[in-house]
C-alpha cells in the first residue's frame, strides 16, 4: 500500500497556499510603507455645515482626500483647550499632516509640534511664523477689493455694509479690502462695518436689518454659519422692494455662497478660498518630503483667494462694465500695478 | 438607615448614567449607527491607554472646579450660575500674571502668583454679585448669568489690548514660557499637578462640609437662611464668604487650565463653567460625588472625541447630549424615590388632617 501524505501536507496544496499567503505575507512584512495610506487630519473650531469656512474645509480636505488616496479624518467644534490633546493624539496614531482650520490652533500645534513628533502641523487663517509650522495666510483683501467696486457699482444709495464674524486678522483684512475697493469707485460712499458673531443667524439678521434700515443696499457678509441670517434678512428685504425698485445685494464670502437657497437671485458675487489648492500644496510637500515650516502667502497672485461671479445675474445685475472693471482690477492687483494698501 | 439612604442616592446616579448611556445608544442604533462600535471607541478614546486616561483626567480638572464651585454655592443657597465667567476671568487673570504682568522673573513664586491671582480674581469676579444682591437687591441667579456675559467681552476686549501677542492681530494672548507651565505628571500629555490638587481639594471640601462649623453653618444657611439667622449664624456674612470661595474655585479651573493645559487664553475658551452645573447636580452638591461626576463626563468628552475621528461620522457633541440625558434620567429617578419616601408620612399627615 503506498504511502499517502496527509492532507494538509500535500506538495500541491502546500504550493497552493503558498501562492495565496505568500504575497499577503510579504505585503503584510515588507509592503507597509507601500501599501499604507497617507494619513491627514483637519481640526475645525466650527460646524462643519455652517456654510462658510470650516465646511469649505471639511469638503477640501476630503477632495484631497480623494485624489492622493489618504485616509482623512476631520474632527469639528474643538475648542482650543482641547486642541492640544486632539492634535497631540492624531501626531501619536502616526498622521502624516494636521491642519488646524483657524488661527486659534497656532498655539496648540506649536506645542505639539515642539514635543518632536514626526507629523507635520499646518494651521490655516492665521498670520504668524511659528516653529515647525506652515501657516497658511489667506489673503481675501484684493478679492473683498474687488467686491468693494462691485458693491460700489451697484450701490444706488451710497451705502454699502460688512458684517463679520468676530474681529480677527483674515476678516478685518475682508473689510479694509472691501472699503478700499468701494472708495476707488465712489470716494464719497459711506462703508459700515459691524462685527456679530459666527454662530448665531439670529444676531446677524438682526444686524443685516439694521444695516437695511439705515439704506444700506450692499452686505458683505463674512459670518460663516451665521450668513443664513444675513441671506434671510435680504431676502426679506428684497421680497418687501416694490417692482421697478432698487434691490438689496449680499456677497458671499470664504465658500462659494452664490448658489445659496436663500437669495441667490441677491447674491451676486462671492469671496472664494480655494482651500483644495493650498491643502494640497501642503499634503504634497508632507508626501514627497518637501514640507517647510514658515508663513504661505496665499492670495490673488497664486489663485488660491478670487472673486466668482454669480453667472445667473450676468446682464441683469452685472453688467459686461462691471466685469471688464473688476477684470481689469484683477490684472493689476495680480501685477502689482495696483495696491490695496495704497487706498 | 443612613447607609441605605447613600446607598440608594449612589445608585439613582448610577442607574442614571447607565440608562442614558443606554438610551442614547439605542437612538444611535435606531439611526443606523453600531452601537457596540460607538461605546467601543468611546472607551478607547476614554480609558484606552495611560494616555487618554491622563487625557481625561486633565479634562476632569476645570469641570471638578466649577462643579465644586457650584456645588458649594447651592449648598448654602446662593444660586451662583456664573462659574464661566469666573472661570474666564481666573484664567486672564493667571495667564496676565504669567507673562505680561509678571511680578518677578523667579520661576516657582510666579507659577503661584498666577495660580493665587486665578483664583482671587474669580472669586472677587464672583463677589461683584453677592454686593450686587447685598446692597442693590439684585438676585445672585440674574447678576452672575449676566455677569458670564460681561466677563467674556471684557476678556475679549483685554486680548485684543493690553494681553495681545505681539505681531498678531488675533485676540489672543502671549503664550506662557515653557517654565511657568504646571508641571505634567505623565510625559507628553495633559495631566498636570493641578488634577491633583484639585481632588484634593474636593477631599478638603468633603471634611470642610462634615467636620466643621464653617460646613455646618453652610448647610443650615442654605436649608433655612431665616432659622439660620434666627440661631445666630450671620447669614450675610456667610453667603458672602460662599460666593467668594465658589468663584474662587471656578477661577482657579481657569487658572490650572490655562497654565496647565493650553498655555494661551482666548475668548472662546471652552464653557466649563457651564458644564460645572450639571456636574454639582449630578453629583448630588456632594464634593465626592461632585469628583465623580466630573470624572465621568470627562470620560465622556475625551471619550468622544475618539467616536468622532471614526469613520463613524458622529460629532463628539453627542457627549453633550449624553450629559444632558444623564441629568433627565437623574431628576426622574430621584422623583420617583423621593415620592416613594414620602409617601408614608404623606399618608400620616393626609390622616391627621382628615381628623381620622
Amino acid at each position: 500500500m503506498p504511502f499517502k501524505l496527509p492532507l494538509l501536507f500535500n506538495p500541491r496544496r502546500i504550493a497552493v497556499l503558498l501562492w495565496v499567503i505568500l504575497p499577503v505575507i510579504l505585503a503584510t512584512v515588507h509592503g507597509k510603507p507601500c501599501l499604507a495610506k497617507m494619513k491627514i487630519a483637519l481640526i475645525c473650531s466650527g460646524s462643519v455645515t455652517d456654510g462658510g469656512w470650516n465646511q469649505e474645509g471639511r469638503d477640501a480636505i476630503e477632495r484631497v482626500g480623494k485624489k492622493l488616496h489618504a485616509r482623512v479624518s476631520v474632527v469639528e467644534r474643538v475648542s482650543p483647550v482641547w486642541a492640544v490633546n486632539v492634535m497631540r493624539d492624531f501626531a501619536m496614531r502616526g498622521y502624516q499632516l494636521v491642519i488646524g482650520h483657524g488661527y486659534e490652533f497656532l498655539v496648540p500645534a506649536t506645542q505639539v509640534a515642539a514635543q518632536g513628533v514626526k507629523t507635520r502641523f499646518a494651521v490655516s487663517g492665521a498670520d504668524i511664523a511659528k516653529p515647525h509650522i506652515a501657516t497658511l495666510n489667506f489673503d481675501l483683501t484684493e478679492p473683498s477689493y474687488q467686491l468693494g467696486m462691485l458693491a460700489a457699482m451697484l450701490s444706488k444709495t451710497g451705502k454699502i455694509g460688512f458684517i463679520g464674524g468676530e474681529k480677527i486678522p483674515s476678516v478685518t483684512a475682508c473689510f479694509r479690502g472691501f472699503r478700499a475697493g468701494a472708495r476707488s469707485v465712489n470716494p464719497h460712499i459711506r462703508v459700515a462695518q459691524a462685527y456679530t458673531s459666527w454662530d448665531q443667524p439670529a444676531l446677524s439678521k438682526s444686524q443685516a436689518e439694521a444695516f437695511i434700515q439705515q439704506h444700506i443696499d450692499v452686505i458683505y457678509q463674512n459670518v460663516d454659519a451665521a450668513g443664513k441670517g444675513v441671506f434671510e434678512a435680504v431676502a426679506q428685504a428684497d421680497r418687501r422692494v416694490k417692482k421697478g425698485g432698487d434691490p438689496i445685494y449680499v456677497f458671499g464670502c470664504n465658500r462659494n455662497q452664490n448658489n445659496n437657497s436663500t437669495c441667490s437671485k441677491f447674491t451676486p458675487a462671492s469671496a472664494v478660498i480655494r482651500l483644495d489648492r493650498a491643502f494640497m500644496q501642503v499634503a504634497l510637500a508632507v508626501k514627497t518630503g518637501k514640507f517647510t515650516a514658515g508663513i504661505k502667502p496665499e492670495n490673488l497672485h497664486n489663485g488660491v483667494c478670487l472673486v466668482v461671479l454669480n453667472p445667473r445675474l450676468f446682464g441683469s445685475v452685472i453688467t459686461p462694465r462691471m466685469r471688464s472693471a473688476l477684470a481689469a482690477a484683477g490684472r493689476r492687483l495680480k501685477a502689482g500695478t495696483l495696491s490695496v494698501a495704497g487706498h | 438607615m443612613k447607609i441605605r439612604q447613600s446607598l440608594l442616592s449612589v445608585g439613582a446616579t448610577v442607574m442614571a448614567c447607565a440608562a442614558a448611556f443606554g438610551a442614547v445608544l439605542l437612538v444611535l442604533w435606531a439611526c443606523g449607527y453600531p452601537p457596540l462600535g460607538i461605546l467601543h471607541r468611546w472607551l478607547i478614546g476614554a480609558v484606552g491607554n495611560s494616555y487618554y486616561i491622563s487625557n481625561s483626567l486633565a479634562e476632569t480638572c476645570p469641570l471638578l472646579l466649577t462643579g465644586l464651585a457650584a456645588g458649594i454655592a447651592f449648598r448654602s443657597g446662593v444660586l451662583n450660575i456664573g462659574a464661566q465667567g469666573q472661570f474666564l476671568i481666573g484664567a486672564m487673570v493667571s495667564v496676565g500674571l504669567a507673562t505680561r504682568w509678571q511680578v518677578t522673573p523667579a520661576v516657582m513664586p510666579t507659577i503661584v502668583i498666577a495660580v493665587v491671582g486665578g483664583a482671587v480674581g474669580g472669586g472677587l469676579w464672583a463677589v461683584l454679585a453677592g454686593a450686587l444682591e447685598r446692597w442693590r437687591g439684585v438676585p445672585v441667579v440674574l447678576s452672575t448669568i449676566l455677569l458670564n456675559f460681561v466677563a467674556f467681552y471684557l476678556v475679549e476686549i483685554i486680548l485684543s489690548g493690553p494681553l495681545q501677542a505681539h505681531g498678531t492681530s488675533a485676540p489672543q494672548s502671549a503664550e506662557i514660557q515653557g517654565r511657568y507651565w504646571l508641571p505634567v505628571l505623565i510625559k507628553f500629555s495633559s495631566l498636570h499637578i493641578g488634577v491633583l490638587l484639585a481632588f484634593c481639594l474636593a477631599a478638603l471640601l468633603y471634611v470642610v462640609n462634615r467636620q466643621t462649623v464653617f460646613g455646618f453653618q453652610t448647610l443650615v444657611t442654605g436649608l433655612n437662611p431665616r432659622a439660620a439667622q434666627l440661631a445666630g449664624i450671620p447669614v450675610a456674612r456667610q453667603q458672602m464668604t460662599v460666593i467668594f470661595v465658589s468663584g474662587g474655585l471656578a477661577g482657579l479651573g481657569g487658572a490650572f487650565q490655562v497654565l496647565g493645559v493650553t498655555h494661551f487664553l482666548i475668548a472662546n475658551f471652552g464653557s466649563y463653567g457651564y458644564a460645572g452645573i450639571a456636574v454639582a447636580l449630578l453629583g448630588r452638591l456632594n464634593p465626592l460625588g461632585i469628583a465623580f461626576s466630573a470624572l465621568f463626563f470627562g470620560m465622556l468628552d475625551t471619550g468622544a472625541l475618539r467616536v468622532e475621528e471614526s469613520s463613524l461620522g458622529l460629532p463628539h457633541n453627542i457627549a453633550d447630549v449624553v450629559k444632558g440625558t444623564v441629568l433627565l434620567v437623574m431628576l426622574l429617578l430621584l422623583a420617583f424615590i423621593n415620592r416613594r419616601r414620602i409617601s408614608p408620612t404623606a399618608k400620616v399627615d393626609a390622616a391627621a388632617t382628615e381628623g381620622r
